[in-house]
């Protein structure tokens, strides 16, 4: 194989934004293998000569991070069930049927789009209270699905608009109800753009912090993330524990970005491309 | 018959949203317009007291308190820094990715092209907690590997500037992905004739880049800019709060993070909403101008 010398500057220049790409998240990595006292360094040290999981093991022993770690399992599992039942359903009935009002349904559905979470966070506060779910799981993934619904809707009816109308209409003349129709011919050809939505809903679930951190109080609620940042106590700082935490925290969203990278990266330019 | 077909149509379209819509309703539509009746009053959820209501005291109060003024003046100032940095960075990394697509490269720029674009989407990916944390660690004021690399003693979270540029730097490495990823799109849409064209004219790369890649990508460059504009402004939280929490002092306090603290750490619901009512006015009708003038141009 020729190696010219322009692929060599090419790959140098690859090589070094890549470094710079990875950097924090290697050296976080790197840092949660150390043991607690040599974190803090004034040498730079990449590989650790002695590989501990100590602060893995802290986690579990001491943080709890098993409770924390269910929580944000089932916050985020719960939003994407929730945000994936409503949200198609609907845009299908906003992509296929024009009743009175539903231009401005979906105006306001991208409007959301626009409002910064924190402003719903005081209101759903004492919304959730009075309906006795505070400092539950269920507050925290309503929050979360409040603010993913939209998206979901969105880019559903992007999708439903250039899905094609023939095989509908085929069903309907042999009598097939619209919900039917939607349930056994739609939804199994729309798995690609299900799939997209789902990851999204769920990395949106499980990175979720503000509502975590704005409704529950005790570790009955507790999500992972907010955990983390609690590492941080005001007086001490639990460094170790907080690279593994973080380290743990990124894992299945790495994994599942990597396995459903073609997926990802549509969602990231669907979203705004098609309107 | 026929509106009798179309009637029936109508409700099967409502009965169809309507799950989705009454959730929406009242999550979101409902506590949104409670946040301006909450607005008009003194509520403190913790003394267990009746609302009182006060007017457009709340209102007053924000705008004679500097510290609002300043939350919106730090919020805009770091969205239009990060986001046109962002979109510097990403709009050069793309054009040098797309040397790779461009040629249809083979051997090792092809591996190499795989291997980046599965790293580069990694910053965009990862929890905002996971990539804040990373980033309070490389920011320490005694130990961090930065100032190794530089060879210079930068205290990083200590000074207001130091600690808005931190936040910055941390954002653009997270946020430019995202950039990345809708200009690579964009780049591979171009018509390959294009370039096919301007080879035969004998166009060099840079007018490649100024004639071909630029023009056609400016759509693309409006719509991402905008969109992560209003995403920086309205959810910049989970970096700031571990960063710095919105120190020192109050140098870095995003509206976000005001609005949260004013709420649910002072419980000063009243003041809390009045904010969240004048932020969500602003950012909405930024959007609306946004929409409009999309319309306009198309």
């Amino acid at each position: 194989m020729k190696l010219s010398i322009r692929t060599l500057i090419i790959s140098i220049l690859t090589f070094m934004i890549l470094g710079i790409t990875l950097f924090p998240i290697l050296w976080m990595f790197s840092s949660s293998l150390k043991p607690e006292g040599t974190i803090l360094s004034t040498s730079t040290i990449w590989i650790p000569k002695k590989i501990t999981l100590t602060n893995y093991k802290d986690l579990f022993n001491r943080f709890h991070f098993q409770k924390y770690l269910l929580n944000s399992i089932i916050i985020a599992v719960s939003t994407t069930i929730i945000s994936i039942m409503f949200g198609v359903v609907a845009a299908y009935g906003f992509s296929r049927y024009n009743f009175p009002g539903s231009s401005k349904l979906l105006f306001l559905v991208i409007l959301v789009r626009l409002f910064t979470p924190a402003a719903l966070v005081i209101p759903l506060y004492g919304m959730l209270d009075w309906l006795g779910l505070s400092d539950t799981l269920l507050s925290i993934i309503i929050g979360v699905t409040a603010l993913n619904l939209p998206f979901v809707i969105f880019m559903m009816k992007a999708f439903f608009d250039d899905f094609p109308k023939e095989l509908e209409e085929a069903a309907k003349v042999d009598g097939m109800s619209p919900f039917r129709t939607l349930v056994t011919i739609v939804i199994p050809l729309s798995m690609p753009a299900i799939v997209t939505v789902a990851l999204f809903s769920f990395s949106l679930g499980w990175n979720d912090f503000l509502f975590g951190l704005s409704f529950s109080q005790t570790i009955k609620s507790m999500p992972v993330t907010v955990a983390i940042a609690s590492m941080d106590t005001g007086f001490k700082i639990y460094w170790g524990a907080m690279m593994a935490g973080g380290t743990v925290l990124s894992i299945p969203i790495l994994l599942i970005t990597l396995i459903f990278q073609k997926y990802f990266v549509r969602g990231i330019s669907a979203g705004a491309l098609k309107q | 018959m026929i509106s009798k077909i179309k009637q029936i149509e109508q409700r099967t379209g409502f009965f169809l949203t309507l799950p989705g819509v009454l959730f929406l309703l009242s999550f979101i539509i409902y506590p949104l317009l409670s946040n301006v009746f909450i607005s008009f009053y003194d509520y403190n959820p913790l003394h267990l007291r009746e609302m009182i209501f006060i007017g457009f005291k709340n209102y007053q109060c924000l705008f004679r308190e500097p510290i609002f003024r300043y939350s919106l003046f730090i919020t805009t100032s770091f969205t239009l820094v990060s986001v046109t940095l962002e979109l510097f960075v990403g709009l050069s990394i793309s054009i040098f990715f797309a040397t790779f697509i461009k040629e249809k490269s083979q051997g090792i720029l092809k591996w190499l092209y795989r291997g980046a674009t599965s790293i580069l989407i990694m910053p965009w990916a990862i929890p905002g907690i996971s990539a804040a944390v990373a980033w309070r660690l490389l920011f320490h004021p005694l130990y961090s590997p930065i100032n190794a690399v530089l060879g210079k003693q930068i205290m990083w979270l200590s000074t207001p500037l130091l600690a808005f540029f931190s936040i910055v730097i941390a954002d653009v490495w997270k946020c430019t992905p995202y950039f990345i990823f809708f200009f690579i799109a964009g780049i591979i849409s171009i018509p390959p004739a294009q370039f096919e064209a301007a080879k035969i004219d004998g166009a060099s790369g840079w007018q490649e880049i100024r004639y071909i890649i630029l023009p056609n990508l400016l759509p693309v460059i409006i719509v991402a800019s905008s969109f992560r504009a209003i995403d920086s402004f309205t959810k910049i939280f989970d970096m700031v709060y571990v960063l710095t929490g919105g120190g020192p002092g109050t140098a870095t306090k995003v509206i976000p993070l005001l609005i949260q603290e004013t709420g649910l750490k002072f419980f000063r619901f009243g003041l809390a909403s009045a904010m969240a009512v004048v932020t969500v006015l602003i950012s909405i009708s930024f959007g609306v101008e946004l929409l409009r003038r999309r319309k306009a141009s198309q």
